[in-house]
C-alpha cells in the first residue's frame, strides 16, 4: 500500500493544486462578502469538493481507455459546442452557456481537454508526420474547428486559449522551427501592427533575423516573410477602413490605459487593488478595493486581486509560486512518460493552464490586454474548475501511468 | 523500480532524444521567465509603488456615497397600506470640485430654495470633502437643478416613511428617525425586517479630478427590506378608533384604549388609543404620548380582575354558582387588627345573594369572602396562570411583566383586596388575554400582532402560528364563567353592552387611580371587557376609559355603551361573525370609510413595474399606463428607478426614473 501510494500518487501535483483551491475558496469567499452574492460562494465550495473527488477518480482510470476514448469525447462535447449555439443562454453578450436547473454548464470548457485528448491521440500515431501538409492540417482541424465555433459565440479570450494550446503542441510534437515560425510570425505580425508601426517593425525585423537564422529553403522563406508583412500591412489596412468607435475598441482592448474610465477601468482598479495591498496585505476580508467591489465580478476574472490587496506581496507571490511549481512539474510529467500519446496529454494540459495563468495575471497587473479568462483554480465558475480538476486528474494519470508504453 | 530512468528515459525516440531535451529546457525557461516578470511586477506594483497605490484607493473609498434602502412596506391583514415610503432627495457635494462652479451652483440653489446666495457659498467653502446643501427635499427639484451643468454636486434619493393613515394606529406602528431607523412600535420591533442593504456608489474621477457620474463605479443599488403584514385589520381599527374617540368625548375622558383581539388565536386585529398620534410627525409628541400603552402602561384592573377570583372558586370547586352569600348591606368591616378593621363596600347593596348575583352586580365583599375560601396560594396560583405579572411576549417592543406580589410578600388584607383588583398591576393587555384565555375553552394564547414577513417579490418569509401558552382553567369552568359573565351583560353592571340576538358575555371595572400616595377621588378608570358570540367567541374586546369627566364613571356607564358601538359595528360592517349576522335585526346606518392620506388611495393602489433595461420611451409609456407618473432623468436606457419595481404604490405617485446612455461592453467578464 505504501509503495503503491509513493509509485503512484504525486504530491508534487496534488500539493499546489490543493493549496491554489483553498486559496481561491477564501478568495471568492472575500469578493461576494458584502456583495449579498454567498450563493457563489457555496458553489464554489461545493464545486471544489466534487472536483476534487472527481481528480482523484480520474487519477485511477485505466490509461488505455482514456486513449480509446479520445475521439468519442471529443465528437461529444463539439456537438455540445454546436448546439449551444443554437439553444444557448446569451450571458453577458455570448451564447456559450446551458442553463440546467440553476447552475450552467459551458461546453467551451469541456472542449478544452477533449480538444487536447483528441489532439495528442492523433499526433501519436506512428504515421503522422508534421512535415506533410495533409496531417499537419488535419491536426490543425482538431484546435481550429472548436476554434471557430467559439468565435461564433463570440468569446474570444476562450478562443485565444486554444490558439496557445496548439502551439504548444505542435512545438512539442516535434513540429520544426520552421513551421513554428511559419505559425508564429503573422500572427504577431497582425498584433503588432494594431500596437503601431515601430512594434510592427520590430517584428518584421525579428522575423527576417529568425529567418535567417534557420537557414531553410530560401523560396519557403521569402515566402514567409512576404506573407507576415502582407498580414501586416492589410491589418493596418482594414483597421483604417473601420468606423471610428470600431477603431476605438481596438485601441481599448490592446492599450486599457487610452481609456481610464472605460474599458481601461478594470485594469487600473486591478492594480491600484494589487497595490495597495502593500507587502502584508489588509487582512482578509479587510480589502477595501475588494469589499468595495470596485471590480465587476471580481470574483471571476479579476480574482487575482483579491489575494493581492489582502494578503498582500505574500499572497500573490505565493499563488505565482504555486502555479509555477504546478507548470514546471506539468512539463516534468511530459517529458518522463513514456508514452507518446501520455507524453502530449500532459504537454497539452500544461499548455492549456499556462496559457491561462499568463493572460489572467498579465492582465490582472497590467502587463497583457484585458482578455476574459479565468485564472487556473481561484476563479469562481463551475464548469471551469470542474475542467481544471480533470485536467489535474488527467496529469496525475499520466504521472501514474507514466512507466507503460 | 529505478529513478534515475525517469530522466533519461526517451520520450518518442532515441533519435529524437536531443531535441526533445531540448524543448523541456526551452519549456522551463519559459515558466521561469514568466515566473521572474511577473515576480518582479508585483514587487514593483505591491512594494515599489504600492504608496501611490494605496493613496488612489483612500481616495476612492473617501469618495463612496451611501444609496439608502428604502425600508420594506407595512400592511395590515388584509393588505392595506399601513406605512410606505415617499421618495425624497438630497443634495450634497464635493467643495474641493465645486470651487469652480460655487457661484453658479449657489446661485441656482438660492433660485430653488429661496435660502441667501451666501448660504450655499459658505457650505461650499468647507474643508471636507463632502458637503449636504440640501436634504430631504421633494423629488421636483431634480428637474429644477439640472446637475450636469454643476460640477461636483450629487444628488441622493432618500426613501422616507409615509404612514398612509396619519392618526389611524399611530403609537402601534411608531415612526422612524431621520436615518429611517425603527425608533418606536412596530418600526422599532421589526426594524431588523424592514431594513433592506444599503446601496452605495463611488464618485470616479477623470485626470483633471472631476466626478464623471456617468461612470460611477461601483455602483452596489439598495437592496430593499422585507414587509411585514400585521393582524391589525384596518377596518376594525378604524371602528375601534371612531368609537374611541366619541366615546372620549361624551364622556369628557382624558384618554382611552381600546384592544381587539381574536381569542382563538391570539392575534391582534386592533389597539386603539386616545391621544392619538400621526407617525408623519412623530417627534411632535411627548414620550407619554408617544407609548402604546396597551402595553407598556400598568393600570389597577378593579373589578375585571374578579375573573381571577372567579375562576379560582370555580376550577378549584369551591363554590357553585347558585351558593350564597350574605353581602352584608354594602358595608362588611373586616377586622384587621384587634382595634383596627378595613372597610369594604359595594355600589349595588345587597343581603343575601349567590354566587352568579354576587358576579353579575360585582360584589366586592362576596369576592372578598369567597377569596378568603380560595385561601393565598391557589389564589396567587390562578392569577400566574392567567398570565398576570408574566409579559405576555408579545412581539412589540418596551412590554411591561405588571406587577403581581407573591403571597409572601402580601398583607393580612391582601388576599381581600385582590379578590377585587387592588393591589395588582396588569396591562390593558394582561387583562385583554385573559378573558380571551375564557372564551378559548381556557386556553391561554400568546398575543401576537405579525402575521407575516415577505420577501421585496412578496414571497413569503415567515408567518406567524398561534400559540398556546398553557391552559389555565378546565373548558367547564370556562363555559360556567361565560354564562357568569353573560348573566352581567344580561341584568348585572354591564347591560348598556347589551346587543338584542347576540350572546356577550363581559364585565365591568371601575378603579380608583392611585395618584400620588393616595385613591385620588374622582380620577377613575372605566373598563368594560367582553367577547361575543359567547357560544363560539369570535372577538374580545377590552375597552378602557381614563378619567371620565362628564358625571358618569363606572365601567357599566362608561365604556359598556363603548363596547356595544364596536360590537354592533364589527357585527354589521365586517364578516368576521358571518354566522351570526342575519339573527340581528338592527342596522347600523353608515359604514366608517377609512380615512387616507390623498384622495388616490381609496381608488386602489397598484404595483409599480419593472422598467429597467428598457428604453426611456418605452419606459415612460409602460409607466403611463399603469397611471403612474414617470420623472426622467437623464436619457437612453432606464438604470435605476425609484420606487422600485414590485412596491405598491397609489396611481398617479411620481416614478423616478434615471438614465443612462447605451453602453457597449466590451469585455466578457461573466464566467
Amino acid at each position: 500500500m505504501d509503495i503503491w501510494y509513493k509509485e503512484n500518487i504525486d504530491l508534487k501535483t496534488i500539493a499546489p493544486v490543493t493549496l491554489l483551491l483553498l486559496l481561491g475558496i477564501a478568495s471568492v469567499y472575500s469578493a461576494t462578502y458584502d456583495a449579498g452574492a454567498s450563493i457563489f460562494f457555496n458553489r464554489q465550495l461545493i464545486w471544489a469538493g466534487s472536483g476534487f473527488f472527481l481528480m482523484i477518480v480520474i487519477m485511477l482510470l485505466p490509461f488505455r481507455t482514456l486513449q480509446f476514448l479520445s475521439y468519442p469525447f471529443y465528437g461529444i462535447s463539439i456537438l455540445l459546442l454546436i448546439v449551444v449555439l443554437f439553444g444557448g443562454k446569451m450571458v453577458a453578450g455570448s451564447r456559450s452557456w446551458f442553463g440546467i436547473g440553476g447552475f450552467g454548464l459551458q461546453p467551451s470548457e469541456i472542449v478544452k481537454v477533449t480538444t487536447v485528448l483528441a489532439l495528442a491521440s492523433y499526433l501519436s500515431r506512428g504515421q503522422v508526420n508534421l512535415q506533410r501538409f495533409k496531417h499537419l492540417a488535419t491536426a490543425l482541424g482538431f484546435v481550429l474547428f472548436p476554434v471557430a465555433l467559439i468565435t461564433l459565440q463570440p468569446d474570444i479570450g476562450t478562443a485565444i486559449i486554444y490558439l496557445g494550446m496548439l502551439f504548444i503542441v505542435l512545438f512539442w510534437a516535434g513540429a520544426s522551427n520552421f513551421l513554428m515560425i511559419t505559425l508564429l510570425a503573422p500572427a504577431a505580425a497582425a498584433i503588432a501592427t494594431l500596437f503601431g508601426t515601430t512594434a510592427f517593425f520590430i517584428v518584421v525585423i525579428l522575423t527576417l533575423v529568425v529567418l535567417f537564422v534557420l537557414r531553410e529553403n530560401r523560396l519557403f522563406s521569402a515566402t514567409i516573410f512576404s506573407f507576415t508583412v502582407l498580414v501586416g500591412v492589410s491589418v493596418q489596412f482594414i483597421f483604417d477602413k473601420l468606423a471610428p468607435h470600431q477603431q476605438n475598441r481596438i485601441t481599448t482592448f490592446l492599450n486599457p490605459d487610452a481609456d481610464p474610465l472605460g474599458a481601461g477601468y478594470n485594469v487600473i482598479q486591478s492594480k491600484i487593488a494589487i497595490g495597495s495591498g502593500g507587502f502584508f496585505g489588509k487582512g482578509f476580508l479587510q480589502g477595501s478595493q475588494t469589499q468595495l467591489n470596485f471590480l465587476p465580478a471580481q470574483w471571476t476574472d479579476f480574482i487575482y486581486c483579491v489575494p493581492a490587496e489582502e494578503f498582500g506581496f505574500i499572497g500573490a507571490f505565493a499563488i505565482l509560486l504555486f502555479l509555477t511549481l504546478f507548470l514546471i512539474r506539468g512539463v516534468q510529467i511530459a517529458s518522463i512518460v513514456k508514452n507518446r500519446y501520455a507524453s502530449l496529454v500532459a504537454i497539452g494540459i500544461v499548455a492549456t493552464f499556462a496559457t491561462h495563468t499568463v493572460i489572467n495575471i498579465g492582465m490582472s497587473m497590467g502587463m497583457m490586454p484585458v482578455i476574459g479568462v479565468p485564472l487556473p483554480f481561484l476563479s469562481y465558475g463551475g464548469s471551469n474548475l470542474m475542467t481544471n480538476m480533470i485536467m489535474a486528474g488527467l496529469l496525475l494519470n499520466m504521472y501514474a501511468n507514466r512507466k507503460e508504453y | 523500480m529505478n529513478e534515475n530512468i525517469e530522466h533519461t528515459t526517451p520520450i518518442f525516440d532515441v533519435a529524437k532524444l536531443k531535441s526533445n531535451q531540448f524543448r523541456v529546457r526551452l519549456l522551463r525557461i519559459a515558466v521561469g521567465i514568466f515566473f521572474i516578470v511577473v515576480g518582479l511586477r508585483i514587487i514593483h506594483i505591491q512594494i515599489v509603488e504600492s504608496e501611490k497605490y494605496r493613496k488612489i484607493a483612500q481616495k476612492q473609498y473617501q469618495s463612496k456615497v451611501v444609496l439608502p434602502s428604502p425600508r420594506g412596506i407595512l400592511y395590515d391583514r388584509n393588505g392595506n397600506i399601513l406605512a410606505s415610503n415617499a421618495t425624497y432627495v438630497s443634495f450634497a457635494a464635493d467643495p474641493m470640485l465645486a470651487a469652480e462652479d460655487a457661484q453658479a451652483i449657489a446661485k441656482k440653489f438660492s433660485q430653488a430654495f429661496g435660502k441667501h446666495k451666501n448660504h450655499y457659498l459658505n457650505e461650499l467653502k468647507s474643508e471636507s470633502r463632502f458637503v449636504w446643501l440640501e436634504r430631504f427635499v421633494d423629488a421636483k427639484y431634480l428637474n429644477e437643478i439640472d446637475l450636469k451643468k454643476l460640477n461636483g454636486v450629487v444628488v441622493r434619493r432618500e426613501p422616507k416613511r409615509l404612514y398612509f393613515n396619519d392618526q389611524i394606529a399611530g403609537q402601534l406602528i411608531g415612526s422612524t428617525n431621520i436615518d429611517n431607523a425603527g425608533l418606536a412600535g412596530i418600526e422599532k420591533q421589526f426594524d431588523v425586517e424592514f431594513k433592506g442593504t444599503d446601496g452605495y456608489v463611488v464618485f470616479q474621477r477623470d485626470g483633471l479630478g472631476r466626478a464623471r457620474p456617468s461612470v460611477d463605479y461601483p455602483r452596489v443599488e439598495p437592496k430593499k427590506g422585507n414587509n411585514i403584514y400585521l393582524t391589525i385589520d384596518l377596518k376594525l381599527q378604524v371602528i375601534a378608533e371612531k368609537a374611541l374617540k366619541k366615546g372620549i368625548e361624551d364622556n369628557k375622558a382624558e384618554g382611552g384604549i381600546i384592544i381587539v383581539l381574536q381569542p382563538r388565536t391570539g392575534e391582534i386585529l386592533a389597539i386603539a388609543q386616545h391621544p392619538n398620534i400621526n407617525p408623519n410627525h412623530f417627534g411632535k409628541y411627548e414620550p407619554d404620548h408617544q407609548r402604546l400603552r396597551a402595553v407598556t402602561d400598568l393600570f389597577e384592573p378593579g373589578s375585571v380582575f374578579k375573573i381571577v377570583t372567579a375562576s379560582a372558586a370555580l376550577e378549584h370547586r369551591l363554590v357553585k354558582p347558585d351558593k350564597m352569600f350574605y353581602a352584608e348591606n354594602g358595608l362588611y368591616s373586616v377586622p384587621v387588627t384587634s382595634k383596627k378593621s378595613r372597610k369594604i363596600v359595594d355600589t349595588h347593596k345587597a343581603e343575601w345573594i349567590t354566587f352568579q348575583e354576587a358576579v353579575e352586580t360585582s360584589s366586592n365583599i362576596v369576592m372578598a369572602k369567597v377569596s378568603d375560601i380560595i385561601g393565598c396560594e391557589r389564589f396567587y396560583k390562578m392569577a400566574r396562570d392567567y398570565g398576570f405579572g408574566i409579559a405576555t411576549n408579545i412581539d412589540f417592543p418596551g412590554e411591561l411583566n405588571g406587577m403581581l406580589k407573591k403571597p409572601i410578600d402580601w398583607w393580612s388584607t391582601s388576599l381581600n383586596t385582590l379578590s377585587y383588583g387592588y393591589e395588582v398591576g396588569a396591562t390593558p393587555l394582561q387583562i385583554a388575554c385573559a378573558y380571551a384565555a375564557v372564551a378559548n375553552n381556557g386556553i391561554l394564547m400568546r398575543p401576537y400582532i405579525l402575521k407575516k414577513e415577505t420577501d421585496a417579490s412578496n414571497q413569503i418569509v415567515r408567518e406567524s402560528q398561534k400559540q398556546q401558552i398553557r391552559s389555565v382553567i378546565s373548558s367547564e369552568t370556562a363555559e360556567v364563567l361565560t354564562g357568569l359573565f353573560e348573566g352581567a351583560v344580561e341584568r348585572g353592571t354591564g347591560t348598556l353592552a347589551k346587543i338584542q340576538g347576540i350572546r356577550i358575555a363581559g364585565k365591568t371595572g371601575t378603579s380608583k387611580k392611585y395618584v400620588e400616595g393616595q385613591y385620588e377621588k374622582g380620577n377613575y378608570v372605566a373598563s368594560f371587557i367582553g367577547f361575543f358570540p359567547a357560544e363560539d367567541p369570535k372577538i374580545v374586546c377590552l375597552v378602557m376609559i381614563d378619567k371620565p369627566q362628564a358625571g358618569a364613571y363606572y365601567g357599566g356607564t362608561v365604556s359598556a355603551p363603548i363596547f356595544k358601538a364596536i360590537a354592533e359595528q364589527i357585527i354589521n360592517t365586517t364578516d368576521v361573525l358571518s354566522r351570526t349576522k342575519n339573527v340581528l335585526a338592527k342596522k347600523i346606518d353608515h359604514v366608517p370609510s377609512v380615512k387616507s392620506k390623498s384622495d388616490t388611495f381609496n381608488s386602489s393602489a397598484g404595483i409599480v413595474p419593472d422598467v429597467r433595461g428598457q428604453s426611456l420611451r418605452r419606459a415612460i409609456e409602460i409607466l403611463k399606463m399603469g397611471m403612474f407618473e414617470p420623472v426622467v432623468e437623464g436619457s437612453g436606457i432606464v438604470i435605476t428607478q425609484v420606487p422600485e419595481a414590485g412596491t405598491y404604490a397609489t396611481k398617479g405617485m411620481k416614478i423616478s426614473l434615471i438614465c443612462q446612455p447605451k453602453q457597449s461592453t466590451v469585455l466578457s467578464l461573466n464566467r
